[in-house]
């Protein structure tokens, strides 16, 4: 059973996949400040779409695809201390493409075709899943610098967190597809004597001529850095097998973030990949779950057809507040409507906390351990929001 | 919007853009429409909400009126090449429509054209009154909807070039063609929106149809009821409760509290993604849509499409 606490006392990754919308982000940089304050380690939360509050939150105007040392400052008006360092960085696709040619281009002259190439950039965008690529690369650099000790992952919504999983396995097959080999070959003209002229001709016809002429080019290029690609991706999947890397999965108590929970938790599993933790988000409170609530809606009901008693509770009120020469039985009338309201409502959550508990089943099915985390009554603003989700987070 | 002959459904993952596009269905079907649903992706999300098996290329009408079908790159070439180059397609040879498939993955706006061609196609053959797209989420639409423009920009010439006048004709015929952008009320995913509604109007010629926001949760109190419920968590309403009743009400009145939060936080996303919105180009539709989760699926699609006929109609 892996619980929040040993996740963040393991030195090495945290990979953190769920479903768009159910508040990955927001849980990355919550375990990134909890690790921070609870152990000594230097912290680094990747992010890939962080909202604006959240960066605010963690004291900055905005993220970049550099990372960003948060200031022991910003806990300032926070109970809980920064005992480690906490960093954070966003991925930046285009950026960390650049820095990737720039290393792994053999000489400079390769590294300005590369860059100036009119489809590069076009190319970096789609070939190989190449946001996921880049993705996994940025987490491998940052793990292989050696300044930090912990790295959390916030991954890109549901599904695409497989591809990024298997960019480093496809960077791979890429470069040793027969495909590539065909279209680099040395002249096109042996590409047409392997009887490939009616492709051309179609492609010619289709995408105007010239184009596969432009692609094949700058696949040559782009195959001088072969060896530097390959070995990379190895490690980045080596890094990934690794057992120092855990893999939580958050989803929120409904039918269809569950469901891609279950998927991914289905998928990572394919991969030989455990889902060590799963995290349900915005579950109804503990104190608002179980028999206490459904016996007070009982009670309340009891008030309510108590004429004599809400009649007492109108005459506590103080009517200065309502529209002036309202009479005391339009009051009266407007209590038990707002009671009533209450009564609703307090059932709605009892309805609402029924269902959570059958779906909460469902993820006891998919990770070795769980931890609920409640609904909270704001979004996070600042560092204590943050620190709060990280407290909720441990408690489970 | 539904007079339109192509709906684009987007948003962020996760707000429910497949819901929306299934409800939208329905709400033409009622409407005495024929209907084509079709989903970009094959995660089967649609044919669930319909209740119905797993879709193909090829459309299948699942009742009255709705045909549905999901979208695939590969059949979509084979279609175009056949209806417009007239030429047997070239899969026939063996590993080059891998080498095609990557090509065409490399060149920009050629996997796009494909697919927005295959929903264009759909309308201009005639046999649905409207195509309403369950689209790509909010990092691809843009890039889908320009594709045939960009496209054009990229390679000058050729057959391609030429197909992709038609569709255009189509995709910015604010009559014909529109984009919906869905969201929920949460802050990313208004922001989100907001992104998407500018660069849909900046970066295309495609007009945004609407803006749908999902899963709004219902008002509370009245503003009279709101003092009542304040006045109700004083210390000496509380104790008049404990001591006449027994019991105290608190944790009703704390979980009712946690709806009004929930229910205000809400309200402030759809505030400020109005005043976002009212810094752009105007809209034509701004829809507001109730929370239904926590209900069944096909309970969800009927309430939805019962309030979109409402609110369209």
């Amino acid at each position: 059973m892996t619980t929040v606490a040993d996740l963040i006392q393991r030195d090495g990754l945290i990979v953190v996949c769920g479903s768009g919308g159910v508040g990955k982000t927001s849980v990355s940089a919550a375990l990134g400040v909890l690790a921070a304050t609870q152990t000594e380690k230097r912290v680094l939360v990747l992010t890939v779409d962080p909202a604006k509050r959240l960066a605010n939150a963690l004291g900055l105007s905005e993220f970049g695809n550099a990372e960003v040392q948060i200031t022991r400052d910003l806990f300032k008006t926070s109970k809980t201390k920064l005992r480690g360092s906490l960093a954070a960085a966003m991925i930046d696709t285009k950026a960390s493409w650049d820095e990737l040619i720039t290393r792994h281009a053999p000489d400079e002259a390769t590294r300005n075709s590369v860059l100036q190439n009119s489809l590069y950039k076009n190319l970096t965008e789609r070939f190989v899943h190449s946001h996921d690529y880049i993705a996994i690369e940025r987490l491998y650099q940052a793990h292989s610098c050696g300044a930090y000790d912990l790295i959390i992952v916030d991954t890109p919504p549901s599904r695409n967190a497989l591809t990024v999983l298997d960019a480093p396995k496809r960077m791979q097959d890429f470069f040793s597809s027969r495909l590539l080999k065909l279209l680099t070959a040395n002249s096109q003209w042996q590409l047409l004597a392997l009887a490939a002229k009616p492709f051309y001709e179609i492609a010619d016809r289709l995408l105007g001529k010239g184009l596969l002429r432009d692609v094949a080019e700058f696949f040559t290029l782009f195959r001088t850095m072969e060896t530097g690609f390959v070995e990379r991706a190895k490690k980045v999947e080596a890094l990934l097998h690794d057992p120092k890397t855990s893999f939580a999965v958050v989803t929120t108590l409904e039918d269809a973030p569950l469901s891609e929970a279950e998927f991914l938790s289905a998928a990572l599993k394919e991969r030989k990949f455990s889902t060590n933790l799963a995290i349900a988000n915005r579950v109804i409170p503990k104190e608002l779950q179980g028999d206490a609530l459904v016996q007070q809606v009982q009670d309340l009901n009891k008030l309510l057809q108590d004429t004599a008693l809400v009649s007492e509770l109108t005459d506590l009120l103080s009517k200065e507040e309502f529209s002036a020469g309202i009479d005391d039985q339009s009051l009266s009338k407007l209590v038990t409507q707002t009671l009533a309201t209450i009564e609703n409502y307090a059932q709605v959550t009892t309805q609402i906390s029924v269902m959570q508990s059958a779906l909460l089943d469902r993820v006891a099915g998919f990770a070795d351990n769980f931890v609920a985390v409640p609904m909270l009554e704001t979004d996070i603003a600042d560092i204590n929001g943050l620190v709060a989700l990280g407290e909720n987070l441990n408690i489970g | 919007m539904l007079d339109r002959q192509l709906l684009f459904i987007t948003g962020k993952g996760g707000v429910g853009k497949s819901t929306i596009a299934a409800s939208l269905g329905r709400a033409a079907v009622a409407q005495g429409k024929r209907v084509l649903l079709c989903e970009m992706d094959a995660k089967g999300a649609l044919s669930n909400l319909l209740q119905t098996s797993e879709l193909s290329f090829t459309p299948r009408e699942i009742s009255p009126n709705l045909s549905a079908m999901t979208m695939n790159t590969q059949d979509a070439l084979r279609e175009y090449v056949s209806i417009f180059l007239k030429t047997p397609f070239v899969a026939a040879i063996p590993g080059l429509a891998g080498i095609f498939d990557f090509v065409a993955d490399a060149a920009p706006g050629v996997k796009e054209v494909l697919v927005v061609g295959k929903l264009c196609y759909e309308v201009r053959k005639g046999n649905y009154d409207i195509v309403i797209v369950d689209a790509e989420s909010t990092g691809h639409i843009v890039a889908q909807v320009a594709a045939p423009t960009t496209l054009r920009n990229f390679v000058p010439l050729g057959p391609l070039n030429e197909q992709t006048l038609w569709m255009t004709a189509i995709l910015e015929d604010p009559q014909k063609t529109g984009v919906v952008v869905v969201t929920t009320c949460q802050e990313m995913a208004v922001n989100e929106a907001l992104e998407l509604v500018e660069a849909l109007q900046t970066k295309t010629k495609v007009d945004t149809a609407a803006v749908v926001v999902n899963r709004v949760p219902t008002e509370i109190f009245t503003k009279s009821q709101e003092l009542v419920f304040s006045q109700l968590n004083q210390a000496a309403t509380k104790s008049l409760i404990v001591q006449k009743l027994g019991s105290s009400i608190d944790l009703s009145l704390q979980a009712t509290g946690l709806a009004r939060a929930r229910r205000n936080l809400a309200t402030q996303h759809i505030a400020s993604f109005r005043s976002g919105l009212a810094q752009l180009k105007p809209i034509n539709q701004f829809l507001l849509l109730p929370d239904f989760s926590y209900q069944p699926t096909d309970f969800l699609v009927n309430k939805l499409s019962g309030e979109l006929e409402a609110e369209l109609s």
